[in-house]
């Protein structure tokens, strides 16, 4: 997903966050709330976090943190900022979910993925078990790599 | 509720003549005729004095005269004639909507006309490349507009729909992988070392292949598959090449016309192959039709508590449903600026 095509919502606050991808992903489905990975512009701290949710900020840049939020009874979060010198593999588990969101720099993907700021790839169900990440431009490089694994027998995805 | 502020094909070039036609799009009643030069035009599709359809009055010159008591407009919908007097009221004019003209299609702009000039229309060239040849066909699908774009967002119903012409258990044994850049949704498919379709191998005699179909959804009014087989392990360039377009334009909340245009980079002039898909893609469109109107049925009657069940293979369309709800809540927010924007009406007093 390039960055121009995440969505502008609202966080429980009234604070505009730019939401990357969440479950369910599409407005107004039935589901129940699983996880979400929005930016933010501001800083988070100080914010009161909501209860039965698990948040974790990230600073992705000067100006941006991530926010991974998830509902800590289905689904666990890792989330780490790579800072990408050269080839770097991404790997994840056959039930989990792998969210790579780009900060500064650019990289390519799976050898065909370029992405550039706050551009995300997701990988789930068919999709390729590990990836490599190539850095191709001149400067730092950093790319949040969000790890969503299933608690228990919950099964975690990204459609709807 | 639908998104105003984009380019939908309302018509096919040859279909807009000296005549009047009316064609309904986005709810909207729409008169099209030409212009003496040969610029169309489309006009509201009712007088401003007693909402008499215009595409029941006649063209007189370049303009349309209303059937009823003969009010005139010209192609920008300005009354220039009121026949039983002399003063035209300034409020007797009718909207006229933008319209482009390209590759064979006729694209209208129903929503801000000031927004319409920033915007290029889709590219469909594939319709008039000499080095392309291409059948077409036109349909009043009796479905909503979402019921399509799940459709071709999601081609594994050709290995269950359209078994005797597109479809293969090939379709739903390959994954998708799915992108999404600002108001584009892309949808790949490949299908490696695989049988062509049914009707690829009639048309091009090849046993197997390397094929692959990427819908791109350029939301909201066209998807442009491009799709193509080549020998196992050649270049997706080197193959039969075929792009398929299909422009999805509402006429109401639960019809849609639907623009089909199945263009193709080999056998280019060759009859019998234009008869052989002109027939098998008309009939795979039948089936569509058939297949969303009951479909659509359901759905009335469906409780909006109950929605469908997305698997990955959806992937595409959730995107793309998510995207939708964006970009009708950004049309929507701007809608409200500029009703709040307008300036109090001031009541003289007397």
């Amino acid at each position: 997903m390039r960055a121009d095509a995440h969505r502008p919502a609202a966080d429980e606050d009234g604070v505009p966050v730019c939401e990357v991808a969440s479950s369910p992903d599409t407005p107004g489905r039935p589901e129940r709330w699983r996880w979400h990975i929005r930016l933010r512009e501001e800083s988070p701290d100080g914010r009161a976090e909501v209860p039965s949710r698990q948040v974790v900020h990230l600073g992705l840049g000067p100006d941006t943190s991530l926010e991974v939020a998830v509902d800590p009874a289905s689904v666990r979060a890792e989330v780490e900022l790579v800072d990408l010198t050269d080839t770097y593999l991404v790997g994840r588990d056959e039930r989990g979910l792998v969210v790579l969101v780009q900060g500064s720099g650019r990289c390519l993907v799976e050898g065909r993925h370029e992405l550039g700021r706050h551009d995300t790839l997701v990988l789930e169900g068919d999709d390729p078990m590990s990836v490599g990440l190539v850095p191709t431009g001149t400067g730092p490089t950093t790319v949040a790599v969000v790890r969503l694994h299933p608690v228990e027998d919950n099964v975690l995805g990204w459609v709807p | 509720m639908y998104i105003r502020n984009a380019w939908y094909v309302i018509a096919w070039d040859d279909e807009i003549t000296r005549e009047l036609m009316q064609r309904t799009v986005l709810g909207d009643p729409v008169v099209l005729y030409r212009k003496q030069d040969g610029t169309a035009v489309a006009l509201a599709d009712e007088c401003a004095h007693r909402a008499f359809p215009l595409s029941a009055g006649r063209v007189l010159g370049d303009d349309v005269q209303c059937g009823y008591h003969g009010f005139t407009y010209d192609g920008s919908g300005v009354c220039t004639r009121v026949p039983a007097q002399e003063r035209i009221p300034p409020t007797a004019r009718v909207r006229s909507y933008p319209l482009v003209e390209s590759h064979r299609w006729l694209w209208i702009w129903m929503g801000d006309p000031e927004l319409a000039a920033d915007t290029p229309v889709p590219d469909t060239h594939w319709m008039t490349d000499p080095a392309w040849d291409r059948v077409t066909h036109t349909r009043l699908f009796q479905c909503r507009s979402s019921l399509l774009h799940d459709n071709l967002l999601d081609l594994t119903h050709e290995a269950f729909l359209h078994t005797a012409s597109i479809g293969d258990e090939a379709v739903y044994e390959n994954g998708i992988t799915v992108e999404v850049d600002g108001a584009t949704v892309s949808v790949d498919r490949f299908m490696p070392n695989c049988h062509p379709s049914p009707l690829f191998e009639k048309a091009t005699g090849e046993q197997l292949v390397d094929r692959w179909h990427t819908t791109e959804f350029q939301l909201p009014a066209l998807h442009t598959i491009h799709a193509g087989v080549v020998a196992p392990g050649g270049r997706r360039e080197d193959g039969y090449l075929l792009e398929v377009l299909n422009g999805i334009t509402p006429a109401t909340e639960d019809s849609t016309w639907y623009f089909y245009a199945f263009c193709r980079n080999f056998a280019v002039g060759d009859a019998s192959v234009n008869e052989l898909l002109a027939k098998s893609l008309g009939d795979v469109l039948t089936e569509d039709d058939v297949a969303l109107a009951l479909q659509e049925e359901r759905l009335k009657d469906r409780p909006d508590t109950r929605q469908d069940v997305l698997i990955a293979q959806d992937a595409g369309v959730a995107k793309a449903r998510r995207l939708m709800a964006k970009m009708l809540a950004a049309e929507q927010a701007q809608q409200g600026r500029s009703t709040a924007a307008q300036p109090e009406k001031v009541t003289a007093g007397r």
